[in-house]
């Protein structure tokens, strides 16, 4: 049971840090604190659901699908919804609260969506359902696949951060906005950019989840809030922090609910939160700031 | 001052006899008014001032429902209410305590998913421990009943509104608004002030939900916490200007009929609706939430 | 004389910054010092510590024979500490006389209602701000402003004022009229933690100095001998390198 929890945690997590590394480039960089980030997951989800049953597709080419189509759709959304937030800012607004609330309502608008579409039942649909012998535990082969192609984004993800020009200026703006266009920075644009590209970050990790998970219309807040949670645990806007943090917090929740019970790892996640909250606001790999 | 009181009484008192004019239908509108009103009112007293976003309402209302339904065939009436409002009470105290001190995204991203954690912790307990998920409420209440109760929920509102405007806290809680370095080095205890009324707040929101909890006869977690409950009440105050003592009302009644006719007939696409009203809400407001809601405090400093 | 205010190697690090380092000295009752330094010598997170916005990393503060390094900024003003902030901070929505309000509404004081309104009336006279009490305080220039800010620090009688240089930034003929108002204070026999650049403001306001550099305190003394020795003036002269 022990190992078994674990390897779980450790699929649970890769997911989830996978989602959290888009909330984090989207809060991070573009400084918009997407409430509906979630549902973004769950179209995704949604979306591999109806190209592997109707089309039978394969879930593998769906991700090729589905992340670039995110990254079309998110750069969309920032530029109807969000440009006219950042543009007003400047005037004296405040952004954060702006997009908060709406997303807020964004949040309403594609869980309606959905709602009319698929209605409220759990959907799932089966993929490389069988048991595979991973150290000597039995597993999904669709859950190896998921940790795998996580870890594989994941890891793609921060090599990209931590060693092109690309990354640079990403990492730059996050933690420097004000300084960045000294040295030449165009931020609404690098903002835009990360927005479509934590849009596209949520959809693969939606793509993965739907793999081995059921999921319904209404599941995005709690993805939305699980991704929260692991951005502030790892610091906003620092990549391997979110990395790390979604890994403990995938572990915690697959210990809770085997040892514990799975109606509770919600509750367990907002513990972690809170304990956090009390003890390190500025994350567990954020810089003190006295 | 007393010409107001009067004004406000005798409001009151006119509404009181709605029960005599409309019909099921009619009243049941005058209800849902209402108690938006109050949760409007209830939201505007905390974050109004404070300017920190609450997404939290339906936890409230809800846990004061489901107080109602666990307890109503074992309580007297006055004493369920009582016990509901301890509870909104507690819990609204650990989560202030826990998130209040902290930058506002923080209590924002908190209270975003304390609904959704209340009703999986509800769900767990009545799957695990009370072996039941649904209860029944058998109280003797006609929707008249309801009404009045709300109504008078109403008048306590309004009035603990206008005297926390009026009073040493009120200025407190505007000076937290504004800059919370001025407020604690004119010696405002910051923390103590948020969570005094972040607590009156949420006790208010309990106390509608346990007031409309015998409307629905039947219960369930999915049932009152459901997130639109949070949503209408912060767009309703918002709009209305939650720093005017009437603000939050002039929200509540275009908005509840709006959104009453919407559900009447879009019932489908009823979420859609409501989510595309609310983003055309933020962006009309020209230069954004706040400072659509400073230009009120403003307009009334200088009168 | 009897001593308000005594600090004890106090000392605050911001990371790997100390900003003050191992400060002692102290303050009579009715004195009126000047604390003066180089830009960044930590004159500022000095009264931060006093006033309690920042937590001393060690170090004691004694006020009025009670230690206070480890009180909120609240429970400090009620103590009877104010203070007015280097960068103003006025509350720009609420009315001048709310702003002065808000001064003896909480602190030390408690006064609320007519009388409160009537005492703050009566500093916003002093200040020479009474015929605008009721604009908001956001269209008051910014010696206005300024003024406002020491309405409200004085509205609660506190024991101790500390100001962070509440002379910058003003035209010379605004300076003399600054410098006039803050002597009536101290004429009332209040006592002033006074921080400045303006030397001619401390010698006129301030009989005793103590002047920091990098964090230490290197001088303290009565203000003529104090800006006649050799550290101080290289302090000072070596300044714009550093900035
Ligand atoms: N909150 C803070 N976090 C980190 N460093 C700080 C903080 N406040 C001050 N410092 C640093 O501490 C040092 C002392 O700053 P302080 O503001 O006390 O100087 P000062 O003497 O008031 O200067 P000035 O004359 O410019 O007002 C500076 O190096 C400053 O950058
Ligand atoms: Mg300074």
């Amino acid at each position: 049971m022990l190992t078994t929890s674990l390897v779980i945690g450790l699929v649970l997590g890769g997911t989830y840090a996978l989602a959290a590394l888009g909330l984090t480039m989207q809060y991070g960089v573009s400084r918009i604190m997407n409430l509906a980030y979630g549902e973004f997951v769950i179209v995704a989800a949604f979306a591999t659901f109806v190209l592997v049953s109707t089309l039978g597709l394969d879930p593998l080419l769906s991700l090729l699908l589905v992340g670039p189509a995110a990254f079309v759709i998110s750069y969309a959304v920032y530029s109807v919804l969000m440009a006219p937030l950042v543009k007003r800012s400047r005037k004296g607004g405040n952004l954060e609260i702006d997009s908060i609330l709406v997303t807020f309502g964004l949040l309403f608008l594609i869980q309606g969506i959905l709602l009319v579409i698929f209605g409220a039942d759990f959907q799932s649909y089966s993929y490389l359902n069988v048991a595979v012998d991973l150290f000597g535990v039995t597993i999904a082969a669709n859950q190896v696949l998921a940790f795998g192609l996580a870890t594989v984004l994941g890891i793609g993800l921060f090599l990209l951060i931590r060693f092109t020009r690309w990354g640079l200026i990403l990492r730059a703006v996050a933690h420097r906005p004000d300084n960045a266009p000294l040295v030449a920075i165009n931020v609404d644009r690098v903002a835009q950019l990360a927005f479509a590209f934590g849009g596209m970050l949520a959809a693969q990790a939606g793509v993965v989840i739907s793999m081995f998970q059921t999921f319904t219309a209404t599941a995005g807040v709690v993805f939305t809030m699980k991704a929260l949670i692991v951005v502030i645990m790892g610091g906003v806007g620092n990549f391997l922090g979110a990395l790390i943090a979604g890994l403990i917090l995938g572990l915690v929740e697959a210990f809770v609910s085997a040892y514990l019970d799975p109606g509770l790892t919600l509750a367990s996640t907002y513990l972690i939160f809170l304990v956090l909250l009390l003890w390190r606001p500025q994350g567990l790999f954020g810089k003190s700031v006295s | 001052m007393s010409k107001k009181f009067g004004l406000f009484g005798g409001l009151l008192g006119l509404l009181a006899f709605a029960p005599l004019v409309f019909e099921d239908y009619g009243l049941g509108l005058m209800i849902g008014i209402v108690s938006y009103a109050i949760l409007a009112q209830a939201w505007s007293l905390f974050s109004g001032p404070t300017r920190y976003i609450s997404l939290a309402t339906v936890a409230f209302y809800g846990v004061g429902a489901y107080v109602v339904a666990v307890l109503n065939e074992d309580l007297a009436y006055p004493l369920i209410l009582l016990i509901a409002v301890g509870t909104g009470l507690v819990m609204s105290l650990a989560v202030g305590i826990a998130t209040l001190r902290l930058a506002g995204v923080y209590f924002v991203i908190f209270s975003f998913g304390l609904a959704e954690l209340v009703r999986q912790l509800i769900t767990w307990y009545e799957v695990n421990v009370s072996g039941t998920l649904g209860r029944y409420i058998f109280l003797p209440f006609e929707a008249r009943h309801i009404y009045w109760m709300l109504l008078v929920l109403a008048g306590v509102t309004f009035a603990i509104a206008w005297w926390i405007r009026n009073s040493r806290t009120g200025m407190a809680l505007r000076v937290i608004g504004e800059d919370e370095d001025v407020a604690s080095h004119v010696g405002i205890n910051i923390t103590r002030t948020k969570l005094l009324l972040f607590a009156i707040s949420a006790s208010l929101m309990t106390l509608v939900g346990a007031i409309q909890a015998p409307r629905w006869v039947y219960i369930e977690p999915s049932i009152v916490f459901n997130p639109t409950v949070s949503f209408l009440t912060v767009i309703m105050a918002l709009l209305g200007g939650p720093h005017r003592l009437l603000g939050p009302i002039c929200g509540v009644i275009p908005l509840f009929l709006l959104f009453e006719w919407l559900s009447a007939n879009f019932p489908n696409h009823y979420s859609i609706l409501l989510g595309g009203v609310f983003i055309l809400i933020v962006f009309l407001l020209p230069k954004g939430v706040l400072e659509f809601v400073d230009r009120f405090r403003l307009g009334g400093a200088a009168k | 004389m009897t001593v308000l205010l005594q600090t004890e190697d106090l000392t605050k690090r911001f990371g790997g910054l100390t900003a003050v380092r191992g400060v002692s000295f102290t303050l009579s009752f009715g004195e009126v010092v000047g604390l003066l330094g180089p830009n960044g010598s930590g004159k500022t997170t000095l009264l931060n510590m006093i006033s309690g916005a920042h937590r001393a990393t060690s170090g004691q503060i004694n006020f009025e024979g009670h230690p206070i390094q480890n009180l909120r900024p609240d429970q400090i003003s009620k103590q009877g500490i104010a203070r007015t902030f280097q960068l103003v901070k006025v509350l720009p929505t609420m009315t001048v006389l709310e702003n002065t309000i808000c001064g003896l509404a909480f602190g030390s004081s408690r006064m609320w209602g007519a009388e409160a309104e009537g005492k703050a009336m009566e500093k916003l006279h002093q200040v020479g701000l009474a015929d605008k009490a009721k604009q908001p305080a956001a269209t008051l220039t910014y010696i206005d402003s300024k003024r406002l800010e020491l309405a409200r620090a004085l509205a609660a009688d506190p024991h101790l004022l500390l100001l962070d240089e509440w002379l910058s930034g003003l035209t010379p003929e605004e300076l003399q009229e600054g410098i006039k108002l803050i002597k009536s204070i101290r004429d009332a026999g209040a006592s002033i933690l006074i921080v400045e650049h303006i030397m001619s403001a401390i010698r006129e306001l301030c009989p005793r100095c103590i002047v920091m550099n990098a964090g230490e305190k290197i001088a303290d003394g009565l203000t003529g001998d104090v800006l006649q020795q050799q550290d101080v003036i290289e302090a000072y002269l070596g300044a714009p390198h550093h900035a």
